[in-house]
């Protein structure tokens, strides 16, 4: 065995362990994608058992579910709109339609938040659709931006039961 | 038209199709309706604590503490409103501005956590690298030290062929 090659294998874990201290110490954190979940869960905390029919002023519960995978702390307000079926949303465009809650959270990296919320419809209605917005607070504007996520739920309203 | 001209052609074709049809960026709807607290000094307050907050995370500094914090801050600035207490919202404000305070001094110190460990991480690749060196100059010699160690009284021996 040459005196080359006895250097060459002390020599290579040791120069692993350096690269290795020098990445950990250097470059912590790997850029990776970005978002923020948003779901409606029902009065379970699962996602099989949603209210279709209502009464107007029925209360009912469901489950609110954040996750903040932004990379940093996040501002979130979750809105809860009540809007028809005619109504136009998506990833750029909030609903135009009359707000019935809203709900304001700061969420750590990695940090998810699980909130119940019990809500009643005022007014009867086919086809209703129960919107959930998130909007996050933009540092640079000072106010709450539409961040495009959104989730909804199809209900039918009826008249309220009778006493 | 010949040949060149008709590639570059079609590469400013392709520049300008994938330019049109690049997906549109975040989106620019904004509304300070969508905030759940309407007395604005409060708010104003909660966004000025967040952006501490989120500044002193950005140094390094653990704001946990801070978060559970500011968000019980934000639940009795909303009962404060609905319930009209001028005295919760008082203590809010009180409390908003201790978490301003903390924010600056937790991030001070995720500053200086950083900085130590990155002293700590140029003290380890120094040792490390002290060591590759040593074992440079040194490793051949110690290596045949051990093998004479261990091999050193052995005999050769010839071995007569079949």
């Amino acid at each position: 065995m040459k005196n080359d090659e006895i250097r060459g294998i002390v020599l290579l874990p040791i120069l692993l362990l350096a690269a290795l201290t020098a990445y950990q110490g250097f470059f912590p954190k790997m850029a990776t994608e970005t978002f923020s979940e948003l779901a409606i869960l029902d009065r379970n905390m699962m996602t099989s058992d949603y209210p279709r029919e209502l009464h107007v002023n029925e209360s009912f519960t469901l489950y609110l579910y954040v996750g903040n995978h932004e990379g940093r702390v996040e501002y979130y307000s979750i809105l809860v709109k009540l809007g028809n079926s005619s109504d136009f949303i998506n990833e750029t465009t909030p609903m135009n339609a009359p707000m019935i809650a809203v709900y304001e959270k700061i969420l750590m990296e990695n940090e998810t938040w699980i909130h119940p919320v019990n809500l009643s419809i005022e007014r009867a209605g086919v086809n209703l659709r129960l919107v959930v917005e998130m909007w996050i607070y933009d540092d640079a504007a000072d106010d709450f931006r539409y961040h495009g996520r959104w989730n909804q739920l199809w209900l039918n309203v009826t008249s309220p039961k009778p006493p | 038209m010949d040949e060149k001209t008709l590639m570059l052609f079609i590469l400013a074709l392709t520049i300008l199709s994938m330019i049109a049809v690049r997906p549109s960026g975040p989106s620019k709807a904004y509304g300070s309706s969508v905030a759940s607290i309407e007395n604005e000094e409060a708010r104003g307050k909660i966004a000025g604590a967040y952006k501490a907050v989120a500044e002193a995370e950005e140094k390094g500094g653990d704001v946990s503490s801070l978060l559970v914090e500011l968000n019980s801050i934000i639940d009795l600035v909303r009962e404060a409103e609905s319930k009209k207490d001028e005295a919760k919202m008082s203590e809010a404000s009180a409390r908003l501005d201790e978490v301003i305070e903390k924010a600056s001094e937790i991030g001070d110190q995720g500053l200086a956590a950083a900085r130590w460990k990155q002293n700590m991480t140029v003290l380890a690749l120094g040792a490390e690298l002290s060591v590759a060196l040593i074992a440079y100059i040194y490793a051949p010699g110690a290596f045949w030290r051990i093998w004479m160690k261990v091999k050193g009284r052995w005999r050769v021996k010839a071995v007569e062929e079949r």
